[in-house]
């Protein structure tokens, strides 16, 4: 716990400055990919006596940040590295003596929120014992609750497709007329047990996406397509822009993104919800159960560990478009039971030794495999990593700076600027010794007109987490008389306090902006109340004053804000920039000038928060290293330690295993699910396990068929 | 603190089927560390059981976590025993067996 006191004695016209460095170093183990919080209290208790009209400004910022060293480490055993710094600035602006006692505190604790937690996850299906039925099937149509004969029929389920799809010819063409838009669909199948049609609902709340009518010369067909619900559902997209983000990595505002108009006029503003440590799983629960309407989702996915920056959806593409587009490196399956929504990682293996449904070979009325004989030595993966460009920084103070400019003749005066400056420079734990970047820190300036100090002035940034400067402030003092005596002296006569805001960019979902830029000069003005404006006071800065001649002994003079300056930035559709920028005479009480210039350019930066990395990654940690056949597998911000066993598991299931295999079955298989595990044995042929990816249903006058299609994993 | 199968291949997810009434095994290594268990939360419609592969004995590691200290530092074989209560529908369920700290 670093403690510091300090006790000073302010002078008349004195600026004291004071700076502490505190460093903690926790380590946490077992940690694995750890979420470190952290607390910072601190307190500043400045007590002044004797202080007449003293005036003290403090600015206290704290930087606080940590994070794994090194390569993520599943292991446990991790270390963290933490630094605070911490800089407090009291400023005492004051025209007596005055005391200041101050007294800082700080503790720093380093909390594992989200400790790494191996796990295993199952998903398993307790099938319900089938009583002992014949080879006999049948099936009936419902169109709004309506039976309609049919012909024959077809079920779909595509692995590439999220829906299952019933395409079905019917008995009687005059029936085509009742398949509208608007009908609801129920599909069913039976197979005859114990005298008794025993049904099975294939498919619920269905509906129509096209339909087809054709003669021929000995009769007429309808037939039509028909889609489950859970396309429908996932189908739904957002009446209006919406942006779900995580306040904590951007900051966003609504005021930023364009409001559409329809042509009746009414407005569609962009929606933004903020959700402080986003995660797939809050994704998951605000789209598919808030507005898609289902009562939970369950998934094997890594979504509680899975973080996201910000996810847009637009308005007219599906949720599950943007959504795919984050979790789809997993080959996710999606299925409805009842109304929970299950998504399944499509790249599960299955071990060896582990227990499979066997299809015996009785049953089998056909078997085709395919091989792919992919050549593949490792993935080149890409993925997204949450720190900043740079780890730390150091100090770097130039050796001063002297510009001198010789009289022209002796009876001149030399001019001579000297100028000290420090400065960050960013760098890496991975090279300590590259600097990244370099930003200025502090300057400070002394102008001597001979050996007279006549300006001294020192400037000072802060920057933020990113790195990125977010306020600036410079004090001037200057030799100027003093109007109470005439006599020339050095004094604190003039101070600027620059800020920066960053927003995140309204258009470009891993970009930042600059939002706002303000500047407030406040400095020492002389009061006229002699030479009146208009039976009013007048009032001058005091520099300015000086140099035009008007100074007069007995004028009153204050310390205030002279000038203003406020920028605001805005990007517009098609890197297009409007700065507005607004400056304000604070003496005057006017505004000296206005304008908002559109101009091209993109002011989007990349968030230093989120940076792209790359890793080459092989099937086994053994194995000899090849980097001939490369592919690039793109991870997005899927956190490496997931991210590297999906590579791997993918590697494997497409090395060694890249079988494809399509059964066909007489009698509608019943009690499979997609991701099984099947095994199945056509004399003698084939053996080998084989995971259900798709699956297709048929019945007609000839006979009922199953068609089972399945991969080949790990 | 890793789950492998038998072969050395890392696995995270499993998918399958228990017929009602019946019991499986599912036979995987695991990274033991000292400071760890293996447990698993509540779930319905089954017993979760696990044993270490030399050991005769069935835990239910929903009630008694292994600890895994007596291993530390070394990876060893391990079998799950999924036991499915008698249902009358199809049921599907999804937990997960992890590496609690003790």
């Amino acid at each position: 716990m670093p403690f510091i006191e300090e006790q000073s004695e302010v002078q008349p016209l004195a600026i004291i400055e004071m700076e502490f460095e505190a460093t903690a170093e926790p380590e946490v183990t077992r940690a694995g990919r750890a979420t470190i919080q952290m607390e910072f209290t601190a307190g500043g208790q400045p007590s002044i006596t004797a202080a007449a009209e003293t005036q003290i400004e403090m600015v206290f910022t704290v930087e606080a940040f940590g994070g794994l060293q090194g390569d993520p480490d599943s292991f446990g055993e991790a270390e963290i590295e933490m630094e605070f710094t911490a800089v407090a600035q009291p400023q005492a602006q004051s025209f007596a003596n005055a005391l200041i006692e101050m007294e800082f505190t700080a503790t720093a604790e380093a909390e594992v929120a989200e400790p790494d937690i191996p796990s295993l996850t199952f998903i398993v299906d307790i099938v319900a014992p089938r009583p002992a039925a014949t080879q006999e099937y049948t099936e009936r149509l419902w169109v709004d609750d309506e039976e309609i004969d049919i012909e024959d029929w077809e079920i779909v389920e595509d692995p590439a497709r999220f829906d299952r799809r019933l395409s079905v010819t019917l008995a009687n063409i005059e029936d085509g007329v009742k398949i509208t838009k608007a009908a609801t669909l129920k599909f069913e199948t039976a197979r005859m047990v114990d005298g008794d049609w025993v049904w099975t609902t294939r498919i619920e709340s269905g509906y129509a996406q096209n339909s087809t009518f054709s003669i021929s010369v000995d009769r007429g067909r309808f037939s039509f397509t028909g889609i489950n619900d859970l396309r429908r559902r996932l189908n739904r997209s957002p009446e209006r822009r919406l942006v779900i983000y995580d306040p904590l990595m951007q900051t966003l505002d609504e005021s930023d993104f364009d409001v559409i108009r329809d042509t009746e006029g009414r407005t569609y503003p962009t929606q933004l919800i903020a959700v402080p440590n986003l995660t797939v799983r809050n994704i998951f629960d605000m789209i598919f159960r808030d507005r898609c309407g289902y009562t939970s989702v369950r998934t094997d996915l890594p979504v509680r560990t899975w973080p996201l920056t910000r996810i847009d959806f637009e308005p007219g593409t599906p949720y599950i478009a943007a959504i795919i587009d984050r979790i789809g490196l997993y080959r996710p399956d999606y299925e409805e039971v009842g109304n929970v929504l299950w998504i399944r990682d499509g790249t599960t293996e299955h071990p060896t030794g582990f227990p499979v449904t066997q299809i015996p070979d009785a049953t089998i009325a056909a078997m085709e495999i395919q091989n792919d004989h992919y050549r593949i030595d490792g993935y080149d993966v890409g993925y997204v990593e949450r720190r900043r460009n740079w780890d730390f920084f150091t100090y770097l103070t130039l050796p001063m700076a002297v510009s001198k400019v010789e009289p022209i003749d002796f009876l001149g005066e030399s001019t001579t600027i000297q100028t000290t400056q420090t400065l960050l420079e960013f760098r890496r734990d991975s090279n300590p010794t590259a600097v990244i970047g370099r930003e200025p820190w502090r300057t400070e300036q002394r102008s001597y007109k001979g050996a007279t100090l006549i300006e001294h002035w020192t400037e000072t940034y802060t920057y933020n987490g990113d790195g990125h400067r977010i306020r600036r402030s410079k004090d001037t003092a200057a030799r100027v008389p003093s109007l109470a005596t005439g006599l020339m002296v050095l004094r604190k006569i003039r101070k600027e306090i620059e800020r920066w805001e960053y927003r995140g960019h309204p258009f470009s979902r891993d970009k930042m902006f600059m939002r706002r830029r303000t500047l407030a000069v406040s400095g020492e003005y002389t009061i006229d109340n002699d030479n009146l404006q208009l039976g009013q006071p007048f009032t001058r800065d005091t520099m300015t004053a000086y140099r035009v001649g008007s100074l007069v002994q007995g004028m009153g003079i204050d310390f205030g804000v002279i000038h203003v300056i406020d920028e605001r930035i805005e990007p517009l559709t098609k890197e297009i920039v409007r700065i507005r920028k607004t400056e304000f005479d604070m003496l005057a009480g006017t505004v000296a000038s206005d304008s908002a210039p559109e101009i091209a350019g993109d002011i989007g930066f990349s968030a230093l928060i989120n940076r792209q990395e790359q890793v080459y990654v092989f099937d086994d940690e053994n194995t000899t290293r090849s980097t001939e056949r490369m592919e690039f597998f793109n991870g997005g911000e899927l956190p490496l330690v997931h991210l590297l066993k999906l590579c791997r598991r993918e590697l494997r299931n497409r090395k060694n295993k890249p079988g494809r295999k399509t059964l066909e079955i007489p009698g509608l298989l019943d009690g499979l699910a997609r991701g099984v595990a099947i095994e199945a044995v056509v004399e003698d042929e084939g053996r080998g396990t084989y995971s259900v990816e798709g699956m297709r249903f048929r019945g007609s006058p000839a006979g009922h068929f199953t068609q089972i299609t399945g991969e080949q994993k790990g | 603190m890793r789950f492998f199968d038998r072969i050395g291949n890392e696995i995270e997810r499993i998918r399958t089927q228990v017929p009602s009434g019946q019991t499986r095994e599912y036979p995987i290594a695991v990274e033991c560390h000292a400071g760890r268990q293996l447990s698993l939360g509540a779930v319905p419609n089954m017993t979760i059981e696990a044993k270490h592969a030399a050991s005769p004995t069935w835990v239910n590691i929903g009630a008694a976590p292994i600890d895994l200290a007596p291993w530390d530092g070394t990876i060893q074989d391990f079998d799950i025993r999924i036991t499915a209560d008698p249902v009358s529908e199809d049921v599907r369920e999804l937990f997960a067996i992890e590496q609690t700290i003790s």
